[in-house]
């Protein structure tokens, strides 16, 4: 759980910050609070931002599904333990997380 | 360029007081967006959610061997948290940012005041507390996960990770002892904000500039945070809890109210 926490974080941060850079560079960004993140839907099939804000966008989305990849890791451990019960909350934890992931796309 | 610099100190902040307290951070960074950055309270709250994630994050890759979260007692409580966190996501949209702040100011009050009655009652008990104890039961499940409901839905109006109910809840509701109690709402804001996240960005209140150096910030301060709780006492972690809860439960007020 944690060798996960760890690559998923370090792997957000730097395509944030390769974005952050890429901006930075072709002055994109620089007005606050700037563009917000597109929707998904928009992110993958009619990308309109710059390279930059794409990283920027994609590092962020990252960041924001680690817990759920953090519940699926606990499911499988627990369901490896033949820990029904726990496996059992855990497969609910993560279906609540992809409603959730769903009702914003 | 001071903006992100800014950004980037207030999220370290966050980050290390989340950290240490198993708040998430995010009950810091929305009022400090919010007067320091003049944020909209949406986008404050998008980019705090963001940052609770990144706190969540920061603890989990960098907690010590026995020092965690019980993971265990999390996804329990995080059942009834994240469908909260879900309905709270949707109603934000519909109530106004005033209402919002009066809301966070009063929860915040309750959070104080209760947490301060439970030291006043531990001081009774003859026996040391410590942060961290191998053996415990956690008990009163039932209001355990009624505070855990509490604090999803509030996570979800507000953009903030829900720890400052959920440290206490376990902390003395359910009998945790409190290092094992802010390790495990650190785990569980993660899951709670990630519920609620989603939400946000799909209504176009995550702005990529704020939350890039904000979130770093925060991973960061969390980072530093995780190597200095078990270097701390108990009545410390719990005095800055509550100074801070009242600070920020003041400031919000007069926000909303000067409005």
């Amino acid at each position: 759980m944690q060798k996960v926490s760890l690559v998923f974080s370090l792997a957000a941060f730097g395509l944030m910050i390769y974005g952050f850079a890429c901006s930075l560079m072709t002055g994109d960004s620089l007005s606050f609070p700037g563009h917000p993140v597109p929707p998904l839907q928009g992110l993958i099939l009619h990308p309109s931002m710059s390279l930059g804000e794409t990283w920027m966008s994609v590092g962020v989305l990252l960041l924001g599904i680690l817990p759920s990849v953090r519940v699926l890791l606990a499911l499988w451990l627990y369901f490896r333990s033949k820990n029904l019960w726990s496996t059992f909350i855990a497969l609910i934890v993560l279906l609540e997380l992809l409603l959730s992931l769903r009702l914003s796309v | 360029m001071a903006t992100v610099s800014g950004l980037f100190l207030i999220g370290i902040v966050a980050g290390i007081l989340g950290a240490v307290m198993g708040l998430g951070g995010g009950i810091f960074l929305v009022p400090l967006l919010r007067l320091l950055f003049h944020l909209p309270m949406r986008a404050a709250i998008g980019t705090s959610l963001v940052g609770v994630i990144a706190t969540s994050a920061g603890v989990a890759a960098f907690a010590p061997r026995g020092r965690g979260a019980d993971t265990d007692l999390a996804l329990r409580l995080e059942l009834v948290t994240t469908a909260a966190a879900i309905a709270g996501g949707w109603l934000a949209g519909v109530f106004h940012a005033r209402v919002l702040e009066i809301l966070f100011a009063c929860v915040v009050f309750f959070t104080a005041g209760y947490t301060q009655f439970k030291a006043g009652r531990q001081a009774k008990t003859p026996s040391p507390e410590t942060l961290f104890r191998p053996e415990y039961q956690p008990r009163h499940w039932a209001m355990g996960l009624s505070g855990a409901g509490l604090a999803g839905m509030i996570s979800g109006l507000l953009g903030v990770g829900g720890g400052f109910i959920k440290v206490p809840i376990m902390y003395a509701v359910m009998d945790v002892p409190l290092g094992i109690a802010t390790a495990t709402s650190n785990f569980m804001v993660g899951i709670t904000a990630a519920a609620s996240v989603f939400v946000y960005y799909g209504r176009g209140d995550i702005y990529p500039t704020i939350v890039i150096p904000t979130a770093l910030g925060v991973f960061i301060g969390a980072m530093l945070g995780v190597y200095a709780l078990p270097r701390l006492r108990v009545g410390w972690v719990r005095a800055a809890l509550i100074i801070l809860l009242l600070v920020m439960g003041g400031y919000m007020l007069l926000e909303a109210l000067s409005h």
